[in-house]
Protein backbone atom coordinates (compact mmCIF):
# COMPACT_ATOMS: atom_id res chain seq x y z
CA UNK A 1 0.00 0.00 0.00
CA UNK A 2 0.95 3.43 -0.40
CA UNK A 3 0.56 6.45 1.91
CA UNK A 4 -1.30 9.43 -0.26
CA UNK A 5 0.42 9.71 -3.64
CA UNK A 6 2.01 13.17 -4.44
CA UNK A 7 1.88 12.71 -8.24
CA UNK A 8 -1.63 14.46 -8.60
CA UNK A 9 -2.15 15.51 -12.13
CA UNK A 10 -3.93 19.34 -12.46
CA UNK A 11 -5.39 18.77 -15.48
CA UNK A 12 -7.24 15.54 -16.68
CA UNK A 13 -9.90 14.87 -17.93
CA UNK A 14 -11.20 12.64 -14.47
CA UNK A 15 -11.34 15.84 -12.71
CA UNK A 16 -13.44 17.50 -15.07
CA UNK A 17 -17.31 17.33 -14.93
CA UNK A 18 -18.15 14.85 -18.06
CA UNK A 19 -15.18 15.16 -19.80
CA UNK A 20 -14.70 11.28 -20.61
CA UNK A 21 -17.26 9.58 -22.56
CA UNK A 22 -16.97 6.00 -21.50
CA UNK A 23 -18.98 3.40 -23.35
CA UNK A 24 -21.38 1.17 -21.46
CA UNK A 25 -22.92 -2.09 -22.53
CA UNK A 26 -26.53 0.16 -22.45
CA UNK A 27 -25.26 2.42 -25.34
CA UNK A 28 -23.83 -0.70 -27.53
CA UNK A 29 -27.46 -1.55 -27.11
CA UNK A 30 -29.08 1.65 -27.57
CA UNK A 31 -26.70 1.87 -30.85
CA UNK A 32 -27.62 -1.88 -32.23
CA UNK A 33 -31.42 -1.17 -31.59
CA UNK A 34 -31.31 2.48 -33.56
CA UNK A 35 -29.26 0.84 -36.29
CA UNK A 36 -32.19 -2.44 -36.63
CA UNK A 37 -34.72 0.33 -36.60
CA UNK A 38 -32.96 2.45 -39.25
CA UNK A 39 -32.32 -0.50 -41.56
CA UNK A 40 -36.17 -1.50 -40.81
CA UNK A 41 -37.69 1.74 -42.11
CA UNK A 42 -38.53 3.07 -38.87
CA UNK A 43 -39.86 6.17 -39.17
CA UNK A 44 -39.62 6.52 -35.46
CA UNK A 45 -39.68 4.75 -32.03
CA UNK A 46 -39.01 5.80 -28.06
CA UNK A 47 -36.70 5.27 -25.73
CA UNK A 48 -37.33 5.17 -21.85
CA UNK A 49 -35.44 4.57 -18.47
CA UNK A 50 -34.95 5.92 -15.51
CA UNK A 51 -33.59 9.48 -14.15
CA UNK A 52 -30.12 9.82 -14.39
CA UNK A 53 -28.30 6.91 -15.87
CA UNK A 54 -27.02 8.44 -19.06
CA UNK A 55 -29.85 8.12 -21.46
CA UNK A 56 -29.01 11.88 -22.59
CA UNK A 57 -25.20 11.04 -22.94
CA UNK A 58 -26.13 8.23 -24.97
CA UNK A 59 -28.14 10.45 -27.28
CA UNK A 60 -25.69 13.02 -27.26
CA UNK A 61 -22.91 10.64 -28.44
CA UNK A 62 -24.77 8.83 -31.20
CA UNK A 63 -22.80 10.99 -33.48
CA UNK A 64 -21.17 9.23 -36.20
CA UNK A 65 -22.19 5.91 -34.62
CA UNK A 66 -25.14 5.01 -37.27
CA UNK A 67 -24.45 3.93 -40.61
CA UNK A 68 -26.44 2.16 -43.16
CA UNK A 69 -25.78 -1.31 -44.62
CA UNK A 70 -23.12 0.20 -47.10
CA UNK A 71 -21.11 1.79 -44.09
CA UNK A 72 -22.11 5.85 -45.26
CA UNK A 73 -22.38 7.79 -42.08
CA UNK A 74 -26.26 8.68 -40.77
CA UNK A 75 -26.32 11.90 -39.61
CA UNK A 76 -27.59 12.32 -36.01
CA UNK A 77 -29.77 15.57 -34.91
CA UNK A 78 -30.01 16.14 -31.43
CA UNK A 79 -32.57 18.38 -29.57
CA UNK A 80 -33.96 18.28 -25.91
CA UNK A 81 -37.55 19.71 -25.15
CA UNK A 82 -38.10 21.89 -22.89
CA UNK A 83 -40.51 22.45 -20.31
CA UNK A 84 -42.43 26.01 -21.24
CA UNK A 85 -45.88 27.31 -20.26
CA UNK A 86 -46.72 28.20 -23.50
CA UNK A 87 -46.66 24.49 -25.11
CA UNK A 88 -47.54 25.22 -29.33
CA UNK A 89 -46.86 23.20 -32.15
CA UNK A 90 -44.30 26.12 -33.69
CA UNK A 91 -42.43 25.63 -29.94
CA UNK A 92 -41.06 22.32 -31.93
CA UNK A 93 -39.23 23.70 -34.61
CA UNK A 94 -38.25 26.84 -32.43
CA UNK A 95 -36.61 24.76 -30.21
CA UNK A 96 -35.38 22.57 -33.26
CA UNK A 97 -33.57 25.51 -34.59
CA UNK A 98 -32.30 26.91 -31.42
CA UNK A 99 -30.53 23.68 -30.73
CA UNK A 100 -28.55 23.79 -34.07
CA UNK A 101 -27.89 27.34 -33.56
CA UNK A 102 -30.10 28.16 -36.22
CA UNK A 103 -32.03 31.37 -36.39
CA UNK A 104 -34.91 31.51 -34.47
CA UNK A 105 -36.38 35.19 -33.54
CA UNK A 106 -38.90 35.42 -31.30
CA UNK A 107 -42.02 36.19 -33.65
CA UNK A 108 -41.24 34.16 -36.58
CA UNK A 109 -43.97 31.41 -37.65
CA UNK A 110 -43.99 27.58 -37.42
CA UNK A 111 -43.80 27.25 -41.34
CA UNK A 112 -40.90 29.53 -42.03
CA UNK A 113 -38.53 27.90 -38.44
CA UNK A 114 -39.54 24.28 -40.15
CA UNK A 115 -38.20 25.47 -43.35
CA UNK A 116 -35.30 27.05 -41.76
CA UNK A 117 -34.39 23.48 -39.90
CA UNK A 118 -35.42 20.93 -42.78
CA UNK A 119 -33.17 23.09 -44.91
CA UNK A 120 -30.18 22.89 -42.72
CA UNK A 121 -31.32 18.76 -42.15
CA UNK A 122 -31.12 18.55 -45.94
CA UNK A 123 -27.93 20.25 -46.25
CA UNK A 124 -26.44 17.88 -43.88
CA UNK A 125 -27.73 14.63 -45.74
CA UNK A 126 -26.66 16.46 -48.81
CA UNK A 127 -22.75 16.22 -47.52
CA UNK A 128 -22.99 13.28 -46.17
CA UNK A 129 -24.43 11.59 -49.62
CA UNK A 130 -27.15 10.04 -47.61
CA UNK A 131 -30.86 10.71 -48.02
CA UNK A 132 -31.63 9.74 -44.37
CA UNK A 133 -31.42 10.83 -40.96
CA UNK A 134 -32.01 10.10 -37.28
CA UNK A 135 -33.85 12.87 -35.09
CA UNK A 136 -33.48 13.14 -31.49
CA UNK A 137 -35.38 14.04 -29.14
CA UNK A 138 -34.84 14.43 -25.29
CA UNK A 139 -37.40 15.03 -21.99
CA UNK A 140 -40.09 14.29 -24.49
CA UNK A 141 -42.18 13.65 -21.33
CA UNK A 142 -42.24 17.89 -21.34
CA UNK A 143 -43.95 17.74 -24.64
CA UNK A 144 -48.01 17.85 -25.10
CA UNK A 145 -49.41 15.15 -27.38
CA UNK A 146 -50.76 17.77 -29.99
CA UNK A 147 -46.95 18.85 -30.41
CA UNK A 148 -45.90 15.64 -31.92
CA UNK A 149 -48.07 16.88 -34.93
CA UNK A 150 -44.50 18.77 -35.58
CA UNK A 151 -42.64 15.92 -36.10
CA UNK A 152 -45.24 14.33 -38.32
CA UNK A 153 -44.91 17.35 -40.21
CA UNK A 154 -40.84 17.43 -40.85
CA UNK A 155 -41.46 13.82 -41.86
CA UNK A 156 -43.87 14.67 -44.43
CA UNK A 157 -41.68 17.92 -45.67
CA UNK A 158 -38.46 16.20 -46.00
CA UNK A 159 -40.72 12.94 -47.92
CA UNK A 160 -41.96 15.31 -50.20
CA UNK A 161 -38.00 15.36 -51.61
CA UNK A 162 -37.66 12.11 -51.15
CA UNK A 163 -35.81 12.25 -47.88
CA UNK A 164 -36.76 10.58 -44.77
CA UNK A 165 -35.77 11.19 -41.07
CA UNK A 166 -36.27 8.57 -38.26
CA UNK A 167 -37.46 10.36 -34.93
CA UNK A 168 -36.50 9.26 -31.60
CA UNK A 169 -37.96 9.95 -28.50
CA UNK A 170 -36.13 9.71 -25.31
CA UNK A 171 -37.69 10.05 -21.47
CA UNK A 172 -37.48 9.41 -18.51
CA UNK A 173 -39.79 6.08 -17.63
CA UNK A 174 -42.67 7.29 -15.06
CA UNK A 175 -43.33 10.48 -17.13
CA UNK A 176 -43.06 9.30 -20.57
CA UNK A 177 -45.48 7.02 -19.59
CA UNK A 178 -47.51 9.12 -18.25
CA UNK A 179 -47.82 11.08 -21.82
CA UNK A 180 -48.11 7.93 -23.58
CA UNK A 181 -51.29 7.18 -21.70
CA UNK A 182 -52.97 10.31 -23.14
CA UNK A 183 -52.47 9.39 -26.32
CA UNK A 184 -54.42 5.85 -26.64
CA UNK A 185 -57.52 6.84 -28.24
CA UNK A 186 -58.44 7.51 -31.66
CA UNK A 187 -57.74 10.84 -31.78
CA UNK A 188 -53.61 9.83 -32.02
CA UNK A 189 -53.96 6.84 -33.83
CA UNK A 190 -51.65 8.91 -36.70
CA UNK A 191 -49.25 9.68 -34.14
CA UNK A 192 -49.00 6.33 -32.58
CA UNK A 193 -48.74 4.40 -35.41
CA UNK A 194 -46.16 6.98 -37.04
CA UNK A 195 -43.58 6.88 -34.11
CA UNK A 196 -44.89 4.22 -31.21
CA UNK A 197 -44.57 1.36 -33.10
CA UNK A 198 -40.79 0.63 -31.37
CA UNK A 199 -40.03 1.17 -27.85
CA UNK A 200 -36.51 0.44 -26.10
CA UNK A 201 -35.46 0.51 -22.75
CA UNK A 202 -31.99 2.13 -20.97
CA UNK A 203 -30.91 0.95 -18.24
CA UNK A 204 -27.74 1.69 -16.29
CA UNK A 205 -25.36 -0.79 -15.53
CA UNK A 206 -27.37 -3.71 -14.24
CA UNK A 207 -24.60 -6.40 -13.31
CA UNK A 208 -20.76 -6.92 -12.57
CA UNK A 209 -19.87 -7.66 -16.30
CA UNK A 210 -21.00 -4.57 -16.99
CA UNK A 211 -18.94 -2.56 -13.98
CA UNK A 212 -15.59 -4.54 -15.34
CA UNK A 213 -16.51 -3.49 -18.66
CA UNK A 214 -16.79 0.38 -17.63
CA UNK A 215 -13.86 -0.26 -15.42
CA UNK A 216 -11.91 -1.48 -17.72
CA UNK A 217 -11.52 1.58 -19.67
CA UNK A 218 -10.17 3.51 -16.77
CA UNK A 219 -7.40 0.51 -16.59
CA UNK A 220 -7.18 1.15 -20.52
CA UNK A 221 -8.09 4.68 -21.52
CA UNK A 222 -4.61 7.27 -21.70
CA UNK A 223 -3.84 10.74 -21.10
CA UNK A 224 -2.28 12.59 -23.08
CA UNK A 225 -2.71 9.61 -25.73
CA UNK A 226 0.60 7.92 -25.54
CA UNK A 227 0.54 8.87 -21.54
CA UNK A 228 -0.42 7.35 -18.70
CA UNK A 229 -3.71 5.18 -18.07
CA UNK A 230 -6.09 6.67 -16.18
CA UNK A 231 -5.38 4.72 -13.09
CA UNK A 232 -1.98 4.84 -13.52
CA UNK A 233 -2.14 8.86 -13.41
CA UNK A 234 -3.45 8.76 -10.09
CA UNK A 235 -2.08 5.70 -8.91
CA UNK A 236 1.32 5.15 -10.74
CA UNK A 237 2.76 2.48 -7.85
CA UNK A 238 -0.32 0.73 -7.41
CA UNK A 239 -0.54 0.00 -11.97
CA UNK A 240 3.56 -0.72 -11.89
CA UNK A 241 3.04 -3.79 -9.03
CA UNK A 242 0.10 -5.16 -11.47
CA UNK A 243 -3.12 -3.80 -9.72
CA UNK A 244 -5.94 -2.71 -11.88
CA UNK A 245 -8.87 -0.48 -10.72
CA UNK A 246 -11.28 -3.00 -12.40
CA UNK A 247 -9.99 -5.86 -9.52
CA UNK A 248 -11.92 -3.78 -7.48
CA UNK A 249 -15.59 -4.60 -9.26
CA UNK A 250 -16.52 -7.39 -7.33
CA UNK A 251 -16.51 -6.00 -4.05
CA UNK A 252 -17.42 -2.84 -5.63
CA UNK A 253 -20.34 -4.55 -6.85
CA UNK A 254 -21.23 -6.43 -3.55
CA UNK A 255 -21.77 -3.06 -1.88
CA UNK A 256 -23.60 -1.02 -4.25
CA UNK A 257 -25.77 -4.12 -4.51
CA UNK A 258 -26.56 -3.95 -0.79
CA UNK A 259 -27.44 0.10 -1.53
CA UNK A 260 -29.63 -0.93 -4.07
CA UNK A 261 -31.64 -3.15 -2.18
CA UNK A 262 -31.54 -0.72 0.36
CA UNK A 263 -32.91 1.95 -1.70
CA UNK A 264 -35.01 0.28 -3.81
CA UNK A 265 -32.66 1.20 -6.79
CA UNK A 266 -32.93 -1.25 -10.14
CA UNK A 267 -29.80 -0.06 -12.09
CA UNK A 268 -26.89 2.17 -11.10
CA UNK A 269 -26.87 5.18 -13.37
CA UNK A 270 -23.84 6.23 -15.41
CA UNK A 271 -23.56 9.82 -13.94
CA UNK A 272 -23.72 7.83 -9.88
CA UNK A 273 -20.85 4.90 -11.28
CA UNK A 274 -18.27 7.27 -12.69
CA UNK A 275 -18.68 9.73 -9.97
CA UNK A 276 -17.69 6.94 -7.54
CA UNK A 277 -14.99 5.43 -9.60
CA UNK A 278 -13.66 8.88 -10.22
CA UNK A 279 -13.83 9.51 -5.91
CA UNK A 280 -12.12 6.33 -6.00
CA UNK A 281 -9.32 7.08 -8.12
CA UNK A 282 -8.21 10.69 -7.58
CA UNK A 283 -9.04 10.53 -4.38
CA UNK A 284 -10.01 8.01 -1.71
CA UNK A 285 -7.52 4.99 -2.60
CA UNK A 286 -4.19 7.14 -3.65
CA UNK A 287 -5.31 8.80 0.37
CA UNK A 288 -6.26 5.55 1.93
CA UNK A 289 -4.23 2.91 0.08
CA UNK A 290 -5.44 0.47 -3.29
CA UNK A 291 -3.95 -2.99 -1.95
CA UNK A 292 -6.65 -3.67 1.09
CA UNK A 293 -9.48 -1.56 0.24
CA UNK A 294 -12.57 -2.24 3.20
CA UNK A 295 -15.72 -1.95 2.59
CA UNK A 296 -16.67 0.52 4.39
CA UNK A 297 -14.56 2.98 1.97
CA UNK A 298 -16.57 1.66 -0.84
CA UNK A 299 -19.62 2.45 0.71
CA UNK A 300 -18.92 5.75 1.33
CA UNK A 301 -17.61 6.42 -2.46
CA UNK A 302 -20.65 5.18 -3.65
CA UNK A 303 -23.18 7.18 -1.15
CA UNK A 304 -21.12 10.06 -2.01
CA UNK A 305 -22.71 10.29 -5.24
CA UNK A 306 -25.85 10.78 -3.81
CA UNK A 307 -27.13 7.68 -5.43
CA UNK A 308 -29.23 6.64 -2.68
CA UNK A 309 -30.70 10.22 -1.76
CA UNK A 310 -34.24 11.21 -2.12
CA UNK A 311 -35.53 14.22 -0.60
CA UNK A 312 -39.18 12.94 -1.14
CA UNK A 313 -37.99 10.18 1.33
CA UNK A 314 -36.39 12.74 3.41
CA UNK A 315 -38.55 14.68 4.26
CA UNK A 316 -41.27 12.42 4.80
CA UNK A 317 -44.25 13.82 7.08
CA UNK A 318 -46.43 12.62 9.79
CA UNK A 319 -49.68 11.52 8.79
CA UNK A 320 -51.28 13.02 11.38
CA UNK A 321 -49.69 16.86 10.23
CA UNK B 1 -23.54 22.32 -45.32
CA UNK B 2 -25.16 25.26 -42.47
CA UNK B 3 -21.67 27.61 -42.37
CA UNK B 4 -20.52 30.09 -40.03
CA UNK B 5 -22.58 33.58 -41.25
CA UNK B 6 -21.19 36.46 -40.42
CA UNK B 7 -22.01 38.62 -38.00
CA UNK B 8 -23.88 36.57 -35.57
CA UNK B 9 -22.45 33.68 -35.52
CA UNK B 10 -25.57 31.97 -36.39
CA UNK B 11 -25.50 28.69 -39.20
CA UNK B 12 -26.64 29.77 -42.47
CA UNK B 13 -28.18 27.62 -44.69
CA UNK B 14 -26.66 26.55 -48.08
CA UNK B 15 -29.80 24.61 -49.70
CA UNK B 16 -27.67 22.04 -51.10
CA UNK B 17 -30.48 19.67 -51.53
CA UNK B 18 -31.32 22.17 -55.04
CA UNK B 19 -27.68 22.83 -56.26
CA UNK B 20 -26.70 21.05 -59.20
CA UNK B 21 -23.87 20.78 -61.80
CA UNK B 22 -23.50 23.88 -63.68
CA UNK B 23 -25.30 26.02 -61.19
CA UNK B 24 -25.90 30.10 -61.81
CA UNK B 25 -24.89 32.00 -58.95
CA UNK B 26 -28.43 33.18 -59.11
CA UNK B 27 -29.21 29.87 -58.71
CA UNK B 28 -27.33 29.69 -55.53
CA UNK B 29 -28.40 32.55 -54.31
CA UNK B 30 -31.79 31.56 -55.12
CA UNK B 31 -31.37 28.23 -53.11
CA UNK B 32 -29.79 30.62 -49.96
CA UNK B 33 -33.08 32.38 -49.91
CA UNK B 34 -35.00 29.69 -50.09
CA UNK B 35 -33.42 27.61 -47.38
CA UNK B 36 -32.56 30.49 -44.71
CA UNK B 37 -36.82 31.72 -44.75
CA UNK B 38 -36.23 33.35 -41.32
CA UNK B 39 -32.86 35.50 -42.49
CA UNK B 40 -32.77 39.23 -43.84
CA UNK B 41 -31.86 39.59 -47.86
CA UNK B 42 -29.04 41.54 -47.09
CA UNK B 43 -27.35 38.71 -44.73
CA UNK B 44 -27.74 36.05 -47.22
CA UNK B 45 -26.67 38.12 -50.61
CA UNK B 46 -23.45 38.61 -47.99
CA UNK B 47 -22.52 35.43 -47.63
CA UNK B 48 -18.99 34.46 -49.38
CA UNK B 49 -19.53 32.15 -52.73
CA UNK B 50 -18.86 28.53 -51.77
CA UNK B 51 -20.11 25.28 -51.85
CA UNK B 52 -20.09 25.88 -55.62
CA UNK B 53 -19.48 23.38 -58.33
CA UNK B 54 -16.68 23.41 -59.61
CA UNK B 55 -17.83 22.24 -62.85
CA UNK B 56 -19.90 25.87 -62.64
CA UNK B 57 -16.59 28.03 -61.83
CA UNK B 58 -15.03 26.59 -64.85
CA UNK B 59 -17.71 27.22 -67.38
CA UNK B 60 -18.36 30.30 -66.34
CA UNK B 61 -14.82 31.33 -66.49
CA UNK B 62 -14.90 30.28 -70.07
CA UNK B 63 -18.11 32.77 -71.03
CA UNK B 64 -17.33 36.02 -72.29
CA UNK B 65 -16.83 38.71 -69.63
CA UNK B 66 -20.43 40.48 -70.18
CA UNK B 67 -22.12 37.37 -70.14
CA UNK B 68 -20.78 36.84 -66.65
CA UNK B 69 -22.90 39.85 -65.35
CA UNK B 70 -26.10 39.75 -63.37
CA UNK B 71 -28.17 39.47 -65.85
CA UNK B 72 -30.08 36.39 -66.22
CA UNK B 73 -32.04 34.95 -67.92
CA UNK B 74 -34.33 31.65 -66.98
CA UNK B 75 -37.34 29.45 -67.75
CA UNK B 76 -40.14 29.65 -65.97
CA UNK B 77 -40.84 26.13 -65.21
CA UNK B 78 -37.27 25.84 -64.18
CA UNK B 79 -37.77 28.62 -61.57
CA UNK B 80 -40.45 27.02 -59.60
CA UNK B 81 -37.39 23.99 -59.31
CA UNK B 82 -34.89 26.29 -58.52
CA UNK B 83 -33.10 25.09 -61.19
CA UNK B 84 -30.61 27.70 -63.18
CA UNK B 85 -27.31 26.80 -65.07
CA UNK B 86 -24.59 29.02 -66.45
CA UNK B 87 -25.94 27.87 -69.89
CA UNK B 88 -29.21 30.48 -70.21
CA UNK B 89 -27.07 33.21 -69.67
CA UNK B 90 -25.69 32.17 -73.62
CA UNK B 91 -27.50 34.22 -76.33
CA UNK B 92 -27.89 31.45 -78.58
CA UNK B 93 -30.22 28.89 -76.15
CA UNK B 94 -33.60 31.09 -76.67
CA UNK B 95 -35.56 28.02 -74.99
CA UNK B 96 -35.22 25.89 -72.52
CA UNK B 97 -33.96 22.39 -73.57
CA UNK B 98 -36.11 20.75 -71.18
CA UNK B 99 -39.65 22.51 -71.40
CA UNK B 100 -39.09 23.97 -74.93
CA UNK B 101 -40.36 27.10 -73.37
CA UNK B 102 -38.76 30.58 -74.15
CA UNK B 103 -36.15 31.87 -71.91
CA UNK B 104 -37.44 34.83 -70.66
CA UNK B 105 -35.69 38.39 -68.45
CA UNK B 106 -38.81 38.81 -66.40
CA UNK B 107 -40.78 36.66 -64.40
CA UNK B 108 -44.20 35.84 -65.74
CA UNK B 109 -46.27 36.38 -62.55
CA UNK B 110 -44.46 39.09 -60.94
CA UNK B 111 -42.64 40.64 -64.00
CA UNK B 112 -39.84 41.53 -61.88
CA UNK B 113 -36.53 40.72 -63.85
CA UNK B 114 -35.16 37.68 -62.04
CA UNK B 115 -32.49 39.01 -59.87
CA UNK B 116 -34.02 42.23 -59.22
CA UNK B 117 -36.52 39.78 -57.34
CA UNK B 118 -34.50 37.85 -55.22
CA UNK B 119 -32.88 41.51 -53.85
CA UNK B 120 -36.45 42.87 -53.45
CA UNK B 121 -37.78 42.59 -50.15
CA UNK B 122 -42.10 41.57 -49.41
CA UNK B 123 -42.14 39.64 -52.33
CA UNK B 124 -43.27 36.32 -51.93
CA UNK B 125 -43.83 34.48 -55.47
CA UNK B 126 -44.34 31.62 -56.13
CA UNK B 127 -42.43 31.45 -59.41
CA UNK B 128 -39.21 33.09 -58.37
CA UNK B 129 -39.02 33.22 -54.85
CA UNK B 130 -41.72 31.64 -52.60
CA UNK B 131 -40.32 29.39 -49.78
CA UNK B 132 -43.73 27.92 -49.04
CA UNK B 133 -44.17 26.38 -52.75
CA UNK B 134 -41.28 24.19 -52.45
CA UNK B 135 -40.62 22.16 -55.28
CA UNK B 136 -42.06 18.80 -55.14
CA UNK B 137 -38.84 17.38 -56.93
CA UNK B 138 -35.51 17.98 -56.70
CA UNK B 139 -33.60 20.01 -59.49
CA UNK B 140 -31.37 16.53 -60.42
CA UNK B 141 -35.42 15.11 -61.07
CA UNK B 142 -35.99 17.63 -63.27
Amino acid sequence: MTAHSLYAPSAHPLLELKAVQFQTPAFQQLVETLTEWLWGGATGGFIVGAPRIGKSWAARSLENRLQLRDGRAVPVFYMSIVDRDNKTVAEIPRRACIDHQLPSGGHLNADRLTEQFLAYVCDVQVEANVRTAVLIVDEFDHLTPRQFNAFAEFYNRLDQLHRTMMTIFIGNTDEAMGLLGQMTGEKYRRIRGRFFKRFGEFHGIQNRQELIYLMNQYDALRHPEEGPTYTAAFLPEAVNTGWRLSMLAKDLWRIFAEIANEHDIDSWGLEFVTGTLNILITDLLPRYGWDNVEDELLREAVLMTHVADDFVHALKVSPSK
Amino acid sequence: MAIEGPPTGIKLNEGLAWSHSLESEYAIARRRLVSNPLLAIGTIMGMPTCHRNSESVEFEKALPIDMRSKFTRQCPHCARNLFHPVLYQLASIERCPIHRTPLTECCPICNLKWFDALRTKDINCPQCRSFRKRPAITPSQV
